[in-house]
């Protein structure tokens, strides 16, 4: 629709005031396009220029001494200092010079670190390397305001637990990526406060849900089945998270949880329909107490209380039947574990069940949307279930083979009526 | 106005601990280069399809092993003090292990378990790489393949050490420094 504002005031359908709003507002909207642009182009540039110097102190110049070296391995975290103070003091207001200086900062920090272990030989290891330069940034974040130092943050600490939790040889407990996850929290509120349709929020969103669900398998050890209560409960909170007020303000950065807390859910339930879990869980005679003091024991109570209180929230305020079915999931399991824990077979039969239940109501859910997405979603569990049961099953070929068949048929039909249906009603 | 100046004094502040880091290394490693002890670590071949990674060299000393009895456990990462002396024909030897820091005199060196293996404590040394300017690379490479078939010849790092700290200084292959190769 174009707009012809003079011709608008001069046949009287808006006053002069109404078109100076309009033209304030159009030109306002432009202003913060050339502005996202502008930061975009200032955090590429200090990523690019930041990686540039360090790469060229890395060469390790022979010619200059040691001394020399030490000195130079300061100069770009000092340059990166001067520009964010500079930036403080002049109370400057772009975000473009603040995400950029920031970016910088966050970058020379760890080269400095890194520049003085190589000046000196010093063969440390990765994690406590990381950690070292991921707290010495975390205050750059809330003072600078800087959202992508923040998201290059979220990045670092899940590195750290990754290298401290699975890949060092020397397999370690990465307790302090929590505490760092937690310290960085308040920005992210902050962000969805103020800005709560920024794709920073977005980003974070995307990178909380991701370091979350790679960190959590960190705490499993010697009761490593405790892990699935928990990794249900996690994506229980996921499907939850609009029971937060925060959250709702804008629905549609909600997405990323929703994806994750449903296909993660999926994920475990099918791990879980196969019969090798529950055999190795009822030959392991846990004590109860024993358990009850593992390590992973935390996460689970956590998780589960969290996951609980949302679902309470969630029923309080809206009705039960606009709920997903699978954000009960997490109770379900548990209830599961706790009495058909030592009956593999038993177990094994209401997980498939559940999995069918789930495939079907999200079949019914498509229909009444009329969503053709949700209803091939319902049936693509069910495919992946019949896949599942294809591989660990005594079913003979034949029957097999109708199962298959009997499937695909079910895809068709589902799919030609929806769209049949679609037709007439245009 | 009262807050902006609380952010600038808080920023003041981050930036000194910032600095301090690197600048607590830097102090620390000198004093030691400068000030400390020096020993001689033969070098053993390593394996030859790793070691290289980046721009240093991947060192392992020949003396990479404690004897120890069956009783104790030894957990791998877990910080142990080596006690030390120099042989005869110059080398270090290492004696004995402990958990503690040894008290009475003697000279030290404190390093990690790498693993435990056959009533025996595998150290992880604090100096296993020595970096290499980018464009000595290849060079020093062909050096030090040629010298870990020749066993006649004796590569060796010199390290300083001061009250258990250690650091690495030079990397010798055939009697010349890794500093002099043009």
């Amino acid at each position: 629709m174009r707009i012809n504002l003079p011709e608008l005031i001069e046949e009287n359908v808006i006053t002069q005031q109404v078109a100076d709003h309009i033209s304030d507002f159009y030109s306002r909207k432009k202003e913060s396009g050339v502005n996202k642009l502008f930061v975009i182009f200032g955090v590429l540039g200090a990523l690019l220029v930041g990686l540039g110097i360090l790469l060229i102190i890395a060469h390790n110049w022979d010619i200059l001494s040691r001394n020399v070296k030490s000195v130079l391995a300061f100069v770009p975290m000092l340059g990166a200092q001067i520009l964010c103070g500079w930036l403080l003091v002049r109370r400057s207001d772009s975000m473009a010079w603040k995400e950029g200086a920031s970016t910088f900062l966050f970058l020379s920090v760890g080269a400095s670190i890194s520049l003085v272990s190589q000046i000196y030989h010093i063969s440390g290891d990765l994690s406590t390397y990381l950690l070292v330069w991921m707290s010495l940034s975390l205050p750059v974040i809330y003072l600078m305001n800087s959202s992508f130092t923040s998201l290059l943050y979220l990045i670092g600490i899940t590195w750290y637990s990754c290298e401290a939790g699975y890949w060092s040889h020397r397999i370690d407990q990465p307790y302090l990526y929590w505490i760092l996850l937690i310290l960085a929290i308040p920005h992210y509120l902050m962000l969805i406060k103020r800005n709560s349709g920024s794709n920073y929020v977005r980003f974070h969103n995307l990178l909380i849900v991701i370091s979350l669900v790679i960190s959590l398998g960190t705490v499993a050890r010697a009761n490593s089945e405790l892990i699935y209560i928990a990794y249900l409960s996690l994506f229980a909170i996921f499907l939850l998270i609009e029971g937060i007020p925060l959250f709702q303000k804008n629905k549609d950065h909600n997405l990323i949880f929703e994806i994750a807390g449903f296909s993660g859910s999926m994920i475990i339930l099918f791990i879980l329909s196969f019969s090798r879990f529950w055999n190795h869980l009822s030959t392991m005679h846990h004590a109860v107490d024993q358990l009850l003091v593992s390590r992973e024991m935390i996460p689970v109570i956590l998780t589960t209380l969290i996951a609980s209180v949302l679902l309470y929230r969630n029923i309080r305020t809206q009705t039960l039947s606009r709920i997903k079915p699978i954000a009960f999931l997490y109770l379900i399991y548990i209830l599961i574990y706790v009495f058909l824990g030592s009956m593999p077979s038993l177990a094994i039969i209401f997980i498939n069940m559940l999995i069918l239940f789930l495939g079907v109501s999200t079949i019914i859910i498509g229909l009444r949307l009329n969503h053709i997405g949700v209803l091939n979603l319902g049936l693509l569990i069910i495919t992946i279930l019949v896949i599942c049961r294809f591989f660990d099953t005594e079913l003979s070929f034949m029957l097999r083979g109708f199962l298959f068949i009997g499937v695909g048929i079910g895809f068709f039909l589902m799919n030609y009526r929806m769209l049949k249906s679609r037709k007439n009603e245009n | 106005m009262r807050t902006r100046t609380i952010l600038i004094v808080a920023f003041i502040i981050v930036s000194m601990i910032q600095l301090a880091v690197p600048a607590q290394m830097i102090y620390k490693y000198h004093h030691i280069l400068t000030y400390g002890k020096q020993f001689k670590f033969k070098i053993a071949p390593v394996d030859p399809s790793d070691p290289f990674r980046g721009k240093f060299v991947r060192l392992r000393m020949v003396e990479d092993k404690v004897k120890v009895d069956s009783l104790s456990r030894w957990q791998s990462n877990e910080v142990i003090y080596l006690k030390i002396e120099t042989r005869s024909d110059g080398f270090v030897r290492v004696l004995d292990l402990s958990r503690e820091k040894p008290q009475s005199g003697g000279d030290f060196i404190k390093a990690r378990v790498d693993y435990e293996m056959d009533n025996s404590v595998i150290i992880e040394y604090p100096f296993s790489k020595y970096y290499l300017e980018e464009s000595k690379a290849p060079e020093v490479e062909r050096l030090y393949f040629k010298a870990s078939r020749d066993t006649a010849n004796v590569s060796f790092v010199t390290v300083n050490v001061i009250d258990g700290e250690a650091v690495l200084k030079e990397l010798i292959i055939k009697g010349k420094s890794i500093k002099d190769i043009q």
